[in-house]
């Protein structure tokens, strides 16, 4: 679907054509729905703030500008809502995210000693972001997992370009001090079992 | 977009420190949406009323949307805050510094009223009171930053006032037009700084949790 397309839809859609609306829900289901995921920790909650998320788009398509793209618009109501259920519900737990899993792609698929390390490791990384700033953590999130550039990422959260390249670089300083307190904990975790059985 | 979640780029750029994070973030897979999604949202979407409204919801929303104010004044430290605090009380300890001396000269020739004469007072008194409250913010409490936003409503206010007491006086040395710039500017200086202290308070909101 590309942009022109997009636009006849929406064209379609404020005619009166609400079926047509799926079409945007089948396209940006799973981004949206990746990208809350990511900030809240939480499958229940993803699925239900990005059911919010469409509807508060259909609700909102009138005052969309055709000349934009739709998936940046998409993107700030869904980052908008999240962040007012995280003012309203703070999360007490992480979820287990066992479904984050180092990519297959890697060329080190066939060694599961290393793919192991990358699995536990990418798990902390997802603990981490949990516990950095939901402000830096919209701005790592929208840089690493959608692999957006700072323009777009600027256009989504409402900041300036030099405020989106500071948030990502102070949330990836954040992260890394994390897991490197995260990876020293490990450490002495190992040493203590060792010692004990010695 | 979904083009680039398949296909992610190796290397956004050098940024060697982080690269261990960066590369952890850019191999994860990314999670699938429940089943039945799409006919969970189309049954809950609200019966059409887009074609009557959005002409005319377009029309009042346009120029907001051209231009997003909401990236033209930015905070995102204490320091950025403060500084601005900090030069409101330099600006006006110039001022009373300007007033000061222009009131002397002034007053042998011209019989000035009491309100008149104490506006270097005032300015010095509001220098002080900015600048101080540039130094607290940089505290990061929400204590300041309540002062700081109940200082710059009373500032407006009072430059408000201030400007028809001083319009009222016997003897003002200051023309209508002169003193509508001044009162203007005051009070645009006062939303500025309320619009800062706001979106300072929002940040330190944003990153408490």
């Amino acid at each position: 679907m590309n942009k022109k397309q997009e636009n006849e839809i929406i064209q379609s859609i404020l005619n009166g054509n609400r079926e047509k609306f799926a079409l945007f829900v089948d396209k940006y289901k799973g981004p949206v729905y990746n990208l809350v995921y990511r900030l809240t920790g939480s499958r229940h909650d993803a699925e239900d703030l990005t059911q919010e998320t469409f509807i508060k788009a259909y609700k909102s398509l009138n005052i969309f500008q055709i000349k934009n793209k739709f998936f940046p618009w998409l993107y700030t109501i869904a980052i908008n809502l999240t962040r007012n259920h995280l003012k309203k519900k703070k999360p007490l737990f992480v979820e287990n995210i066992e479904d984050i899993k180092p990519d297959n792609r890697q060329s080190d698929k066939y060694n599961p000693e290393i793919n192991l390390i990358k699995h536990q490791e990418a798990q902390a990384l997802a603990r981490s972001i949990q516990r950095i700033p939901i402000a830096l953590r919209e701005a790592v999130i929208l840089r690493y997992y959608f692999y957006l550039p700072f323009e777009e990422i600027s256009r989504i959260l409402c900041i300036s370009l030099s405020g989106a390249k500071m948030r990502v670089y102070r949330g990836l300083e954040k992260l890394e001090y994390m897991m490197k307190r995260k990876a020293e904990g490990r450490v002495l975790r190992s040493r203590r079992q060792r010692r004990k059985k010695g | 977009m979904i083009y680039s979640m398949l296909n992610p780029p190796k290397q956004f750029e050098n940024m060697k420190k982080f690269e261990h994070i960066i590369n952890l973030a850019q191999n994860t897979k990314a999670v699938s949406s429940p089943d039945g999604f799409t006919e969970k949202v189309m049954e809950n979407l609200p019966p059409d009323t887009h074609a009557v409204d959005s002409k005319l919801l377009k029309l009042f929303y346009l120029p907001f949307k051209k231009h997003n104010f909401r990236t033209w004044i930015e905070v995102e430290t204490d320091a950025e805050c403060a500084f601005c605090f900090l030069m409101a009380g330099f600006f006006y300890f110039i001022m009373g510094l300007v007033l000061s001396l222009g009131l002397k000269t002034m007053g042998g020739h011209v019989h000035v009223s009491g309100w008149v004469m104490i506006q270097p007072q005032i300015a010095f008194a509001s220098a002080i009171v900015f600048i101080s409250l540039g130094i607290f913010l940089r505290k990061k409490s929400m204590l300041a930053i309540k002062m700081a936003y109940s200082w710059t409503i009373i500032y407006i206010c009072f430059s408000v006032f201030n400007s028809i007491g001083i319009q009222m006086a016997p003897g003002n040395p200051f023309t209508a037009t002169g003193m509508l710039c001044l009162t203007t500017g005051a009070v645009l200086l006062g939303i500025f700084l309320a619009v800062i202290v706001h979106k300072y308070r929002e940040m330190l909101f944003m990153e408490s949790f």
